[in-house]
């Protein structure tokens, strides 16, 4: 279900018994910039497209949308990413925000812990001894990476 | 030649740029090949016609060039190709890799890429693959993030990802506490599982095989109580079950974090050989799960971890042939809520419907000169993994249960290559996993060669070796499980 904010908005109003076309009505959004918005339209037309067009074939559809997205990403500016995470949450799209996060998770998965902490602006608030601790703790998630 | 058709990809990239920021391109250098090498002014993004092979000077000719348009460009937003930082053979060497990949990185506007890639990205080769790491570098965006949709971004990371951040700081060394990363670990699609193994040099832990990134990891700290032989039996939603090496007490575990429960005493006394079966009750350990055991003397109990206890819900009916010669080195399978068990004397599936808890017998013909099979299951259908030796060749083999007719047919066999290497000799073979994604072990006098066969998608692939940290040895699996590695699973 794409856009379950605005699906509810439209319940609601046949709940209410509003008798206007929905073509006419004017759903407010509030929390999205018309930017991100634009771009969670495009990604969900093109979902529904590459649906449509392999209609059996689920593996078809994954590779193709898989294609579609590594285009989305390369046209994609840093900003916008946070952006485009926080209109998917406020307007649960689900595919989109699940796609959005996975790419920022991929973009970090291979750094270091260092570089994460200067990326998201944490501070490492942990006691003497703490990290040095956990880190022989997971000591093996720590093999075959190069700590930056 | 190669030079030329990079640099025209290049070109044909800046094209692309420009176009997404819509501004002039007034002063941006680019050489066209046709001219003499001579300094010439420029054209700017016109398509260029085929040229001729231009020689590397070109490329000192732009950038002693680009140096002299430098001045011009000073007010422009864009400063693409500052060749300033290195030579010419940098940026050389920048084309080059860009060409390879394929894939040039989107520039930031307002500052320059370096034209010398630092050392360590460069030989990790990452231009491909994960693009725009350098531009999603910018911490300013992410200060004000909210704390919730930080947690849907890492409980997207690998898992291994994910132990080894732990140490950034305290919040994220405690999100498994936090019932609102348990919900968005609980929106990621499970991927391929991860298997849990026993080895024979060191049966007292185990290692892990993730097959996703073909690594295996040995956790330094085990979540089993030392000192105690136990075997994992079976496997659902995250967790591990298993029996001691005396089939008396059982034990479930997280294998990834340390949830750790010994499960009470069975009221059966009977410490003989047992099949074992593991359900969950929903979608998660959320909901609770159930495990069964079967003896051959139809003996069989129920655990319920919501109530902890265990239940004898009832007898076997008489019309399942006893005793049941069990299969014990076939784990069970689990669909839908029914266990199935391999069974011989007659030759078949026992099943074991746990909601509503009725027994039902199959009587299935088992395969001519089939030796070592284990059951699995793989989008409901219900598979036979097993070695079939003729003459002196051995060969692994794939069956589907035909519904309708209750035979096995065959649908797959393991590549003719790798099947050579047991020629002539004497070869046992253990399956871990019984879902989806299946190890087999297959173990001669001198080797043991380990296997992976996803069943939807009919690909086998070698597993590399297991070997411990700063250890050269390969190890011996004696046996292990699948299981879905799954941050939040509780026992």
């Amino acid at each position: 279900m794409k856009f379950c904010a605005v699906k509810q908005y439209f319940d609601d109003e046949n709940n209410n018994n509003i008798t206007s076309g929905a073509s006419t009505t004017m759903i407010p959004l509030p929390n999205v910039e018309s930017h991100p918005l634009a771009i969670l339209i495009t990604y969900c037309k093109k979902h529904l497209k590459i649906k449509a067009n392999n209609a059996d074939n689920k593996k078809e559809t994954e590779k193709e949308m898989e294609q579609y997205e590594q285009e989305l990403l390369k046209k994609v500016m840093p900003q916008e990413l946070t952006e485009l995470i926080l209109a998917a949450n406020y307007l649960n799209f689900k595919e989109a925000l699940d796609f959005f996060c996975r790419a920022v998770a991929s973009a970090i998965q291979n750094k270091s812990i260092e570089f994460v902490r200067k990326f998201f602006g944490l501070e490492s608030d942990f006691e003497l001894g703490e990290e040095e601790k956990l880190r022989e703790e997971f000591a093996w998630s720590f093999e075959g990476v190069d700590e930056d | 030649m190669e030079g030329l058709a990079m640099l025209r990809q290049l070109i044909g990239q800046l094209q692309e740029l420009l176009e997404l920021y819509g501004s002039h391109p007034s002063s941006l250098v680019l050489p066209s090949p046709s001219l003499s090498p001579l300094p010439h002014p420029l054209h700017l993004l016109q398509p260029l016609p085929p040229p001729p092979p231009p020689p590397p000077p070109l490329l000192s000719q732009f950038h002693s060039h680009h140096q002299r348009q430098q001045q011009q460009r000073q007010h422009h937003s864009w400063c693409v190709l500052n060749v300033d930082d290195g030579s010419a053979d940098d940026y050389y060497s920048l084309i080059m890799a860009a060409g390879k990949s394929g894939n040039f990185k989107m520039l930031e506007p307002c500052k320059p890429p370096h034209a010398k890639k630092p050392r360590k990205e460069r030989t990790r080769g990452k231009l491909s693959g994960t693009t725009n790491t350098a531009e999603i570098m910018e911490q300013q965006i992410w200060k004000d993030f909210p704390e919730d949709l930080f947690e849907a971004v890492i409980a997207r990371l690998p898992i291994a990802t994910f132990f080894r951040f732990r140490s950034v700081c305290r919040k994220w060394n405690s999100l498994l506490d936090s019932q609102s990363f348990s919900q968005h670990c609980a929106q990621v699609p499970q991927g391929n599982p991860w298997f849990y193994t026993i080895t024979h040099e060191n049966v007292n832990s185990g290692a892990i095989y993730d097959p996703s990134s073909k690594k295996w990891h040995h956790p330094t700290i085990s979540s089993l109580p030392n000192k105690m032989i136990v075997l994992p039996v079976a496997s659902a939603g995250g967790l591990v079950c298993f029996l001691d090496i005396g089939h008396r007490n059982f034990y479930v575990c997280n294998p990834l974090t340390q949830s750790f429960k010994e499960l009470p005493a069975r009221s059966v006394k009977v410490w003989s050989r047992v099949a074992v079966g593991m359900t969950l009750n929903g979608n998660s350990t959320c909901g609770g799960y159930k495990i069964l055991w079967v003896g051959c003397d139809g003996e069989f109990e129920v655990y319920d971890s919501l109530k902890n206890s265990w239940t004898r819900p009832g007898h076997m009916p008489s019309s399942i042939k006893l005793p049941l010669s069990l299969n014990f080195r076939s784990q069970a399978v689990s669909i839908d809520g029914t266990l199935y068990f391999m069974r011989s004397d007659p030759e078949g599936i026992v099943s074991y419907d746990m909601v509503n808890g009725v027994w039902k017998q199959y009587i299935i013909p088992a395969p001519l000169h089939l030796t070592d099979h284990t059951l699995a299951e793989c989008g409901g259908r219900i598979m036979l993994v097993g070695l079939l030796t003729k003459n002196a060749a051995t060969c692994v083999c794939i069956w589907e249960l035909q519904k309708m007719t209750l035979l096995w047919k065959e649908v797959d066999r393991m590549p003719n290559i790798w099947c050579l290497e047991f020629y002539g000799k004497h070869v046992r073979m253990t399956c871990l996993g019984n879902r989806g994604l299946l190890m087999l072990s297959l173990r001669s006098r001198q080797m043991n060669r380990l296997v992976t066969y996803d069943v939807s998608n009919r690909e086998w692939l070698k597993v590399p070796g297991c070997v411990v940290p700063r250890g050269r040895k390969r190890q011996w699996i004696a046996c292990g499980t699948a299981f879905h590695p799954c941050l939040t699973a509780i026992a």
